[in-house]
């Protein structure tokens, strides 16, 4: 049970993370318009972004620094000033994405307009922040994430002609009538949905949070190992049920209540409330992680105490700062901007920024100096320097397709 | 300004007609018979997917496999979708002889559009009865899409 209960940070990471509003979202839409057909993305963000954080989570457990804290120090402070306001943008954004997700979700149960939950939201959040210590807050939202795995139920009750869809995923191809640069910006988008910057950081900074040390790699690497998978797995089932209920017909999904009608088609109202409830509680734990991640990379920089492990006024600018981040995504998300569109938006920016993480971790983990003989093996450097040529490709083909596809 | 310092006279007026450009794009017309016709067809293969994500959702409706709470707000962020595509579309400057694709794309949008209404207020009401119906009126219409797209395609 002890050791059950210490996977719960890689699966706050992965349900919270993995499972935010913009792969809610994504997952849905790309199941709905491309079938399985975009399947191998999933496949290769899980890979990916299990590599980068059993990295992360490694430099955090030897040199009790998480990531960002030793980005400043080995790629100096302008190329890090880069990376914190590409970073912190881009959480921010998703903060507003989350916060309005959480309330979408809550609209869905009570059909008021999720404008009005917003504030509650916010406030809700607030007292978790300030409240819950990091273990209660993992615990709780990593569990109550758990009730995503709906989804695969629903995927399993749907009885999908599994060949068929084994098929469509294992022959990737753009589907005929579909433009080539749309194809791609929604692979790039779901690349960016599920390899977002903030779950390094959070895991790293998390990892120090619990004081982790290299007697705890096996832990860590558990945590890994089954959070980031299940992750892929409840993603994967996303776009199962969407595939199996929507592109047949030609329906469109673009909403938190289209991701969640092919459960109510598959279970009914139980599959519904389930649903709602690990949507409410994956965009709670995304909204937390989103935050938190906001204070930890700003404090990380500018070398300010941070965490919830501190006394709050020795934290105090980290703590401060989070009040402001929380406040300003409420008010935004407040605008009537519409979330969905946002969440696109931001997850697809997020893609092109993604070298700006992953280069400074794959640094930072081959560092001798720090890591001593923890650094990198060369199975990880492979894996490792792959992806980060993959993401540049990506990060430059980002802005052109934005433009050529006027966001998908 | 220049990296000198100096300040560069023709960038107000660069910015001024940017600025102009911009503003006068949303209601500007559409330049060609191709963009409007394409505009036309982007605004039908909206309504039809949109027009086949309600009927999914009227499905579960009424076979009781919802909420009526989720049901309520599907319905109405369809009927705002399609109620968006047929001002957007409407509102369009069409260019000289595009006259049959607007009279033809334009009453659709409309009635869609009073359709999704409807359905919304029947769903609010949780008339399932009314839903049923709606639902066969919606599933006709979407046939008329599928062929007033085959037409606007030519």
């Amino acid at each position: 049970m002890k050791k059950l209960a210490s996977l719960t940070l890689g699966i706050l990471t992965a349900v919270g993370a993995f499972i935010d509003i913009g792969d809610l979202v994504t997952d849905a839409l790309v199941g709905a318009r491309y079938g399985l057909n975009l399947a191998w993305v999933t496949l290769l963000a899980v890979v990916g972004i299990a590599v980068y954080a059993e990295m992360a989570g490694r430099v955090a457990a030897v040199t009790g620094r998480p990531v960002f804290d030793l980005v400043r120090e080995r790629l100096g402070p302008r190329i890090a000033l880069v990376d914190l306001t590409a970073s912190f943008g881009l959480t921010g954004l998703l903060l507003v994405a989350e916060l309005a997700g959480v309330a979408l979700a809550i609209e869905l149960a009570t059909s008021v307009s999720y404008l009005a939950w917003i504030p509650l939201v916010t406030v809700l959040v607030f007292v978790l922040v300030w409240r819950v210590p990091f273990t209660g807050m993992e615990r709780t939202y990593g569990v109550l994430g758990l009730a995503m795995l709906v989804f695969v139920w629903a995927a399993v009750a749907l009885g999908p002609d599994w060949g068929a869809l084994l098929r469509d995923a294992a022959t990737p191809n753009v589907p005929a009538g579909e433009p080539v640069p749309t194809y791609v910006f929604y692979a790039i988008a779901l690349l960016g949905a599920q390899m977002t910057p903030y779950e390094v950081f959070f895991f790293s900074s998390g990892a120090v949070e619990h004081g982790w040390t290299a007697e705890n790699f096996l832990e860590m690497r558990m945590n890994v190992l089954v959070g980031f998978p299940l992750g892929g797995l409840l993603a994967l089932a996303i776009q199962v049920v969407a595939a199996v209920v929507f592109h047949p017909v030609g329906a469109e999904a673009e909403s938190v209540a289209m991701t969640a009608l092919p459960v109510s088609v598959a279970l009914g109202r139980v599959g519904l409330a389930l649903a709602i409830v690990g949507i409410v509680a994956a965009t709670i734990g995304a909204t937390l992680e989103t935050l938190m991640s906001t204070g930890y990379t700003v404090a990380q920089y500018f070398g300010w105490p941070w965490g919830k492990f501190e006394k709050r006024d020795r934290a105090s600018r980290f703590n401060l700062l989070l009040i402001v981040v929380l406040l300003a995504a409420a008010g935004v998300a407040l605008t009537t901007i519409d979330p969905i569109r946002l969440t696109i938006f931001a997850v697809f920016l997020g893609a092109a920024t993604l070298p700006f993480t992953y280069l400074p971790v794959l640094v930072v983990a081959n560092d001798v100096r720090a890591m001593g003989e923890h650094r990198n093996g060369r199975l990880a450097n492979s894996i490792g320097t792959f992806y980060l040529v993959l993401l540049t490709v990506v990060s430059l083909a980002a802005i052109p397709l934005l433009a050529i596809t006027t966001a998908g | 300004m220049t990296r000198s310092g100096r300040r560069t006279p023709g960038r107000p007026a660069v910015l001024l007609v940017l600025l102009t450009l911009l503003a006068t794009a949303c209601v500007g017309p559409a330049l060609r018979d191709d963009d409007y016709r394409r505009k036309a067809v982007a605004s039908l293969e909206q309504l039809e997917a949109t027009i086949a994500g309600t009927e999914v959702a009227l499905d579960a409706a009424i076979a009781g496999r919802s909420f009526a709470t989720s049901t309520a707000v599907t319905l109405r962020q369809h009927e705002e979708t399609v109620s968006w595509t047929h001002t957007a579309f409407a509102s369009r400057q069409p260019p000289p002889g595009t006259d049959a694709i607007r009279a033809a794309v334009v009453p659709l949008l409309a009635e869609a559009s009073a359709v999704m209404g409807d359905i919304r207020i029947a769903a609010n009401r949780t008339d399932v009865r009314r839903l049923a119906e709606l639902r066969g009126r919606l599933g006709e219409l979407g046939g008329r899409v599928e062929g007033s797209l085959r037409e606007v395609r030519r």
